[in-house]
């Protein structure tokens, strides 16, 4: 295994416990936002004479947006957006990830170099090595190369973790891994620059 | 006449808690769960604006806007997540984070902008 099989491996593990980290933060976040609303009903509609005869209901009810709404920011300001990525030859990618997969795959044709996608080598190889592993579970062993663009069959009902790790990973990009369940293929497509 | 929403949120608690809160502003809101449920509710029903949650536990909010697009394209469509890299495809994206005045605000002004 070369340093950069390792690395490729290494970058889909990490896309994975990502995306389990980003699942509790979505989760955490859509809590916090339910008790914020939550107290933000109550405070509007609590009755005048409620809140003469007891001070702190709405004291209480103003901590209780504020708090949620600090715990908000917090989980926010830890899923930081990343910044531009380096332009990436999408054919060496898909290549480089199908030789990580950890079942044999065969394009259905050969892989042309190009188009170029606004989008690092790593991620898309990982990305690529997630959706193959995640399709392998389903017996299929080739896929075809677009225009930026990897088609692979998906013969399955479920989801699976690792095509939506391929997803998170590639969507700060502009990227988008999709389950088609019309056509029964699962797409990895990405934005070329302009 | 209010403004009508179509909420599209997995989440049945902060959808029951949004709606609430929106109504009480004077908003319809119509909740679903699922895309397959807001183009069902969208054939029988009117909706100035379309409230999207990106993450629908295995469905992806944003993948409605093609179709709203084609079949509604009066309506205008607004992308709940904090991540803009999520809300290229809508009119406006609006984190769950900020205030729900400003949501409220958002909703108005989408809603001025709307054909219907």
């Amino acid at each position: 295994m070369t340093s950069r099989d390792a690395a490729i491996g290494a970058r889909a593990a990490e896309a994975i416990a990502s995306a389990k980290t980003s699942h509790l933060r979505h989760g955490l976040r859509n809590r916090l936002g339910s008790i914020r609303n939550a107290a933000f009903f109550l405070r509007r509609r609590a009755r005048p004479e409620w809140l003469e005869a007891e001070p702190r209901l709405a004291e209480f009810l103003d901590l209780i947006q504020a708090e949620a709404s600090a715990g908000e920011v917090l989980l926010a300001e830890a899923s930081a957006e990343r910044g531009a990525g380096e332009p990436t030859d999408f054919g060496s990618a898909v290549a480089a990830g199908a030789a990580t997969a950890e079942q044999e795959w065969t394009s259905a044709e050969p892989i042309a170099p190009g188009p170029v996608v606004a989008a690092p080598f790593l991620d898309v190889a990982s990305a690529v090595k997630l959706v193959l592993d995640a399709a392998a579970a389903l017996e299929t062993r080739s896929f075809s190369v677009g225009a930026a663009e990897l088609t692979v069959a998906w013969p399955g009902d479920g989801t699976d973790p690792r095509v939506e790790a391929a997803h998170r990973l590639l969507r700060a990009w502009g990227g988008r891994v999709a389950i088609d369940r019309e056509a029964h293929v699962v797409r990895l497509a990405l934005p070329v620059p302009a | 006449m209010s403004t009508r929403v179509l909420l599209v949120d997995d989440d049945v608690g902060a959808a029951v808690v949004l709606s609430a809160m929106l109504e009480l502003e004077g908003f319809e809101v119509r909740h679903v769960r699922t895309l397959a449920d807001a183009r069902a509710e969208l054939t029988a029903e009117r909706f100035d604006v379309a409230a999207l949650d990106c993450d629908l536990g295995g469905e992806w909010g944003p993948d409605l806007v093609p179709f709203l697009r084609e079949h509604h394209p009066e309506m205008r469509v607004l992308v709940l997540s904090g991540q803009a890299a999520d809300a290229d495809c809508g009119d406006a994206r609006f984190d769950k984070g900020r205030s729900p005045d400003e949501l409220f605000d958002t909703l108005r002004a989408l809603a001025s902008r709307s054909g219907a």
